[in-house]
């Protein structure tokens, strides 16, 4: 399976957090399961590449963590997109948008 | 099961955070290595080889301290409410106050008695004249900030918000001490008195706030160079 440069994916993290969470709320575990089940394990996060950028989303008010516990279960950090990160999320789906549709002029990645 | 709290804090050392925050922090990652044991152990993996892999999923701790910590520092101690509403709103408040205080020293507008607010409207056009270039201020700042369409109504709005506020807090007090000083209070009196002062100081500077604030509730006309670069983290 081809795997993607770390600086692709840096750039594309923000966007895959946003967009998973403009869905539903979710915990830092799950956020890693389900890019990695929603992208075929092209995208994969552990645990080092997450919580630096959920922390640094956090404090740009795109993303709020809250401590919720589910019946018995431990409490897990659970993460909403804000208003300010849905507004976020609008640009950069454009740009992402945008750079692939370059790319795919450039280089034909649609079709390779 | 190794204590997972225990073993986080011991491999990332401290990291110069608030203590409650840094307590949540060893939490939430302590969490999700014991997500991730539970989920090796559920796929048939014995308990030492879990743990094992638990423990070697982060290869660099030190480094992701330093991540952490450099993200916990960015934006520094304000929170963005602070930056959108609470820093431009305050501004534009005190420009708008200093400016009627100037208006008044100027004698471009006579002197007021605020306890009885009941002077005609026309007094107060000079510092309304300037309130609309105030409250657009308030919201370009907001705007710049990051602050999305309340809170650039809330920065601009501030100055009446604030009088508003006032004039709800002196009504009571002005009705307690006529009952008290005067003995003759009459309510009707009171109500008309504020009726007039809000119209004359939060209704009125409000809309003329508002003609300042309106431009800025539009989304910025988007760039069209920035939008064709690569998108960046």
């Amino acid at each position: 399976m081809a795997v993607i440069s770390p600086n692709v994916k840096r750039g594309s993290a923000e966007l895959a957090i946003l967009a998973l969470l403009s869905g539903q709320p979710l915990h830092g575990y799950e956020i890693a399961k389900r890019i990695e089940q929603q992208t075929g394990g092209v995208l994969h996060f552990d645990l080092a590449s997450l919580y630096p950028l959920l922390y640094r989303m956090e404090k740009r008010g795109w993303v709020k963590g809250a401590w919720e516990s589910a019946g018995s279960r431990r409490p897990r950090r659970y993460y909403r997109l804000t208003g300010l990160g849905r507004r976020r999320l609008i640009p950069l789906r454009e740009q992402w948008r945008l750079f692939f549709r370059a790319l795919d002029r450039l280089a034909g990645v649609a079709h390779a | 099961m190794p204590d997972w709290q225990a073993l986080v804090r011991q491999r990332m050392g401290t990291l110069g955070l608030e203590a409650e925050r840094e307590h949540e922090i060893i939490a939430e990652l302590a969490g999700h290595l014991e997500d991730l044991y539970d989920e090796w152990r559920c796929q048939g993996l014995p308990a030492e080889e879990a743990v094992a892999r638990a423990r070697r999923h982060v290869s660099d701790w030190a480094e992701l301290s330093r991540d952490i910590r450099r993200a916990e520092r960015e934006g520094g101690s304000m929170n963005h409410r602070t930056k959108c509403v609470w820093l431009p709103g305050l501004f534009t408040l005190t420009l708008a106050m200093a400016l009627l205080g100037v208006m008044i020293q100027a004698g471009v507008q006579p002197r007021y008695d605020w306890r009885t607010p009941y002077h005609p409207l026309e007094w107060n056009i000079p510092w309304l004249l300037g309130l609309p270039f105030i409250g657009a201020f308030g919201a370009y700042w907001s705007r710049y900030a990051g602050g999305g369409l309340l809170a650039r109504l809330a920065a601009g709005l501030l100055p009446a918000a604030s009088l508003a506020g006032l004039f709800i807090l002196v009504l009571p007090i002005d009705i307690l001490l006529d009952v008290i000083i005067y003995r003759n209070h009459r309510l009707d009196a009171s109500l008309i008195g504020f009726a007039v002062g809000m119209l004359n100081w939060v209704v009125v500077p409000g809309c003329a706030l508002l003609v300042g604030i309106l431009p800025f509730l539009r989304k910025p006309r988007r760039n069209r160079r920035s939008a064709e670069v690569a998108p960046s983290s």
